[in-house]
């Protein structure tokens, strides 16, 4: 759908007149920009990373229905027929997985614990990269004083070493799953930024870039209309890695102990396998709540495809 | 030239700590949780309180706490631990060499064995070996290093008793010289699965960038070039490729530094290796905040410091940057 | 010792691509004399790219020698082991790589690079080979002071004398010259050229000169071999091929070529573009472009014919040659075929 009309300006005038209508047209395509680009970009994923997104909607959906797949209350202590708490008990037909030294059937807070993952995973993902491409897209198209002042920040928080921070910080405010969540957020922002920044610097020299301002736009709106939605699958890919990473630092922490202490969570979990000192044995114990860290970081980083490849220096400033 | 970089490289090194510095000072200051609460027992007479506070400076008006806390640390004091009642310097002075020990010793083996990891599975990128082998990197970088580390202490060390579960080196064990402090076979013993477990960790971003990297310069015209020059398919990988191919691995050093203290701190706690990273985990639990914080400042230190080394390597490495 | 350096006979390449077998060289045949240049023209994607790495064995994975022999002086090429094939790189065919800009690897000195060839390949002792180096510059223009330099610090020109002087490191017989002077100005083109002359007078070398622009081949090579889909369909002495074309490609080629006064000359452009190689056209693959194609070309693909004297071409109407020339050179000549049909709808 070509809205192209020459005008009876001068050439180069002319020229620029075209463009606009080109590409500042009001297509009905525009309204559904962000839902299609998304939408497109799912369309167009390759095989390794669909079978990453297969996986994170599993998770996501025994998450949701987490309520219904545990077979006991996963804070209960379950007792024996004779009345004995039902301590290390190995693998059976009730316990599917087993229980705790205090008779907690392992299986019931290896489903729960999936909340907490997806919890932390999703949302302190999401707010990173809001935040990281925020701050990228401001820094990249305005320059000048804002690109100082947010590359310092940048600076900063890649210099702070990142869980003795975490340790630091949660100790500082109280243990609990909103406090993990915003210390990974005030760390994690930075990678994005860089990333979405350099994107940013290429796209704003593009014609259409140019030719949207020539059409009256203002800064802001040629920012979120038209770079915005370039930028998007980076920041949609970036996510889901982001995703990966908190997963293993919520586990990191609740396994040091600073996690929410009224959360399941597999770090939690393996938290109490170590201090209970049934990691010398209980493999039942130990393995599960791993395993599933690793499939679900796994499929992050088949999303994202190689993580590493966002530490690549054509992307990082030098 | 070279010198000049280096100077402005280290200025900005001087700011960043100064930055940083700060900020853990007024961190500690503004959070909630009254630090002073932390070791002032309520049993304890307003005299010994105030005498507490005396020696702490914690009675201090902000301003005056900052700058004396800028001068103790450009002079090398890091504060007075609460719990061990002893200077933190001396403490931080008795860790951080067998976190160094641990740290050198998983890194090398991880860069080693991932570069060459990577080389492999980049030349043999259509053989079975290639196209599975990616997923053994992939594998240990998704697991969590402490996670692998029980799993392997409850194999290896519980079970078949091949490797001790914990501690630096035998309870009782008296070591004379440095030699026998690090080289001893009862210490290499206790160092092999800590540094195992971390090696695997850490060699997965060099394998898995190794590989990327290598397989982009593949397509450079130079590589075909060698090849018709006769040289050997081994040359052609190990002093061609691989040399173009390191560049962005050194760049990447920063996230994998990054890893590193991460993964180390877990480590140790894991192995109750009595390095910084186990005792600045201690250190939060038992709110022994000036330990805590002299402890994040080596460790922050240490992370710039070898930052900037990376940079200098990747300008020594790449003959066509210039500054 | 017979004067054939090179013989190759009915060489074909194949490449393996998603949508099926590519046959990029087909039953190609030539022989090369010792001490002589020769010029392979032809537009993209007409093979000679693929026949120049067909002669040092360096295809892509997906590409291989699907049939005929490469006779090295009596040795075929095509069927060495690997291990023989490496002994021979370099020592007896070199290559001088098209676009210099790419070729040298960066992060090493050049005349490192020169010394390792000769170091690993021939044993030399490294100050011998250092010494070697700069007399090999000093061969090719270049002053040997520069052998500590980067590929990023030599001009496009020097970078292009600096593969010529790694191509003659262990004096091989044969250079293989891929798009020498492609990517340079006119200048510094000339010079490339005479340089080439002057080591292949020098030192007897045999020259493959592979190139698009015919210019290159009227001005340096002795002989020259036209290239279309795949297909050798002329070959002859250069300034007979040229003021005396045999095939209608040729023709059309020398056409578009803007000689004598440019006022008196008409520009020529040849409609349509090569056939698909993965289903290539049944008899003579130019049919489809060429003005005086017959139903005979659409059936019985021409063979090499010896139009006259050293001169051949593959076309069914050579004895009409003089009469097809004198309308190739009219523009509107080339509008009769199929495709200048289809293109003036």
């Amino acid at each position: 759908m070509k809205n192209e009309t020459v005008t009876s300006q001068t050439i180069s005038e002319g020229a620029l007149v075209t463009l606009v209508e080109k590409g500042a047209a009001p297509s009905p395509a525009r309204a559904n920009r962000f839902a299609g680009g998304i939408w497109r970009t799912l369309r167009s994923l390759s095989l390794k990373q669909k079978l990453g997104f297969a996986i994170l909607l599993v998770y996501l959906a025994i998450a949701l229905a987490a309520a219904a797949l545990i077979t006991h209350y996963p804070w209960a202590i379950n007792r024996t027929e004779q009345g004995l708490t039902a301590r290390m008990e190995p693998p059976s037909s009730r316990h599917l997985l087993g229980t705790t030294d205090l008779g907690r059937d392992l299986f019931s807070q290896l489903v729960i614990g999936t909340r907490a993952t997806i919890i932390v995973g999703f949302l302190a993902a999401f707010c990173v990269t809001v935040i990281g491409t925020n701050m990228g897209l401001l820094s990249g198209y305005f320059g000048g004083w804002v690109d100082e002042v947010i590359m310092r920040l940048v600076d900063i928080a890649y210099v702070i070493p990142f869980v003795p921070f975490i340790i630091i910080l949660i100790s500082l405010l109280e243990p609990s799953i909103w406090n993990i969540i915003l210390a990974i957020i005030l760390l994690f922002w930075r990678t994005p930024t860089r990333v979405i920044r350099s994107q940013v610097l290429s796209l704003k020299t593009r014609p259409f870039v140019k030719a949207a301002r020539v059409a009256g736009a203002s800064e802001w709106r040629i920012l979120y209309t038209q770079i915005a939605p370039n930028i998007l699958p980076l920041s949609f890919l970036y996510m889901t890695i982001s995703v990966g990473w908190a997963v293993i630092t919520e586990a990191s922490v609740s396994f040091l102990g600073l996690g929410d202490p009224l959360v399941i969570s597999w770090g939690s979990m393996l938290n109490s396998a170590f201090l209970s000192g049934a990691a010398r044995h209980a493999w039942c114990w130990v393995v599960p709540p791993g395993m599933a860290i690793v499939l679900m970081v796994i499929a992050t980083f088949l999303v994202g495809e190689a993580p590493e490849e966002y530490a690549n220096p054509r992307l990082r400033e030098r | 030239m070279y010198w000049r970089y280096l100077l402005r490289r280290i200025l900005t090194l001087l700011i960043n700590f100064w930055i940083v510095a700060t900020l853990i000072f007024f961190m500690f200051r503004f959070l909630p949780g009254d630090p002073t609460a932390m070791f002032l027992d309520p049993s304890m007479t307003a005299e010994v309180r105030a005498g507490i506070l005396e020696r702490f400076g914690l009675n201090r008006p902000l301003h005056e706490q900052y700058l004396l806390y800028m001068q103790n640390l450009l002079g090398g004091d890091f504060g007075w631990s609460f719990y061990y009642n002893r200077p933190v310097g001396e403490i931080i002075a008795d860790y951080l060499p067998n976190t160094v020990v641990l740290a050198v010793a998983a890194l090398t083996v991880a860069y080693l064995v991932g570069v060459v990891g990577g080389v492999l599975l980049a030349w043999k990128r259509n053989s079975r070996l290639g196209e599975w082998g990616t997923l053994i990197p992939l594998f240990f970088r998704s697991a969590p290093v402490f996670w692998t580390g029980m799993v392997a202490v409850m194999f290896l060390s519980y079970r078949w008793n091949l490797f001790p579960h914990r501690g630096m080196r035998s309870p009782g064990y008296m070591a004379d010289n440095l030699l026998e402090k690090f080289a001893s076979p009862d210490f290499l013993h206790h160092l092999a699965l800590p540094a195992l477990i971390a090696a695997l960790y850490y060699m997965g971003l060099p394998m898995l960038l190794t590989r990327t990297s290598m397989l982009e310069v593949f397509g450079e015209e130079f590589v075909d070039l060698a090849r018709a020059r006769g040289l050997s398919e081994r040359r052609v990988m190990f002093v061609h490729v691989l040399r173009n191919a390191l560049l962005p691995i050194v760049t990447a050093t920063a996230v994998a530094i990054g890893l590193a203290v991460g993964g180390n701190i877990v480590i140790e706690y894991v192995f109750s290796w009595p390095g910084i990273g186990r005792e600045i985990v201690l250190a939060t639990q038992n709110r022994d905040y000036p330990l805590a914080q002299g402890m994040f400042m080596v460790i922050a230190a240490a992370v710039m410091i070898t930052n900037m080394l990376a940079d200098m390597v990747y300008i020594y490495l790449d003959p066509r940057v210039s500054f | 010792m017979s004067n054939i350096l090179l013989d190759i006979q009915q060489l074909s390449v194949t490449y393996e691509t998603a949508r099926g077998p590519v046959q990029a060289v087909s039953e190609l045949s030539l022989q090369l004399p010792r001490g002589v240049s020769i010029g392979i023209v032809g537009e993209s994607g007409c093979g000679k790219t693929t026949l120049a790495k067909a002669l040092i064995r360096l295809l892509p994975t997906n590409g291989r020698i699907s049939g005929g022999a490469i006779n090295f002086d009596g040795v075929d090429i095509a069927r060495l082991s690997p291990k023989k094939l490496r002994n021979m790189r370099w020592r007896e065919i070199a290559m001088v790589p098209q676009s210099a800009m790419n070729s040298l690897n960066p992060v090493y000195q050049v005349g490192a690079q020169l010394v390792e060839t000769m170091v690993v390949r021939e044993g030399m002792a490294k100050n011998a080979a250092w010494k070697r180096a700069g007399e090999l510059f000093e061969m090719v223009g270049i002053n040997p002071s520069r052998l500590h330099d980067y590929p990023h610090q030599f001009s496009g020109g020097m970078k292009q004398r600096a593969t010529i002087a790694l191509a003659m490191a262990l004096s091989p017989r044969l250079i293989i010259a891929d798009e020498p002077t492609t990517a340079l100005d006119v200048l510094v083109e000339a010079r490339i050229l005479d340089l080439l002359r002057d080591l292949k007078e020098t030192y007897g070398l045999t020259i493959i000169y592979i190139t698009h622009d015919l210019s290159v081949v009227a001005r340096t090579c002795d002989l020259m071999g036209v290239m279309y889909a795949g297909k050798l369909v002329e070959f002859g002495p250069t300034q007979q091929v040229i003021r005396q074309p045999l095939h209608p490609y040729t023709m059309g080629l020398i056409a578009a070529v803007p000689k004598g006064d440019i006022r008196d000359w008409e520009p020529v452009a040849i409609p349509g573009s090569p056939p698909e190689l993965i289903h290539p056209p049944e008899g003579c693959r130019f049919m489809h472009r060429c003005p005086f194609a017959t139903a005979t070309c659409s059936v019985d693909v021409p063979a090499l014919a010896e139009g006259a004297p050293g001169h051949w071409a593959a076309c069914h109407y050579l004895h009409q040659a003089e009469q097809m020339r004198e309308d190739a050179r009219i523009p509107l000549t080339w509008s009769r075929s199929l495709a200048g049909a289809v293109e003036a709808i």
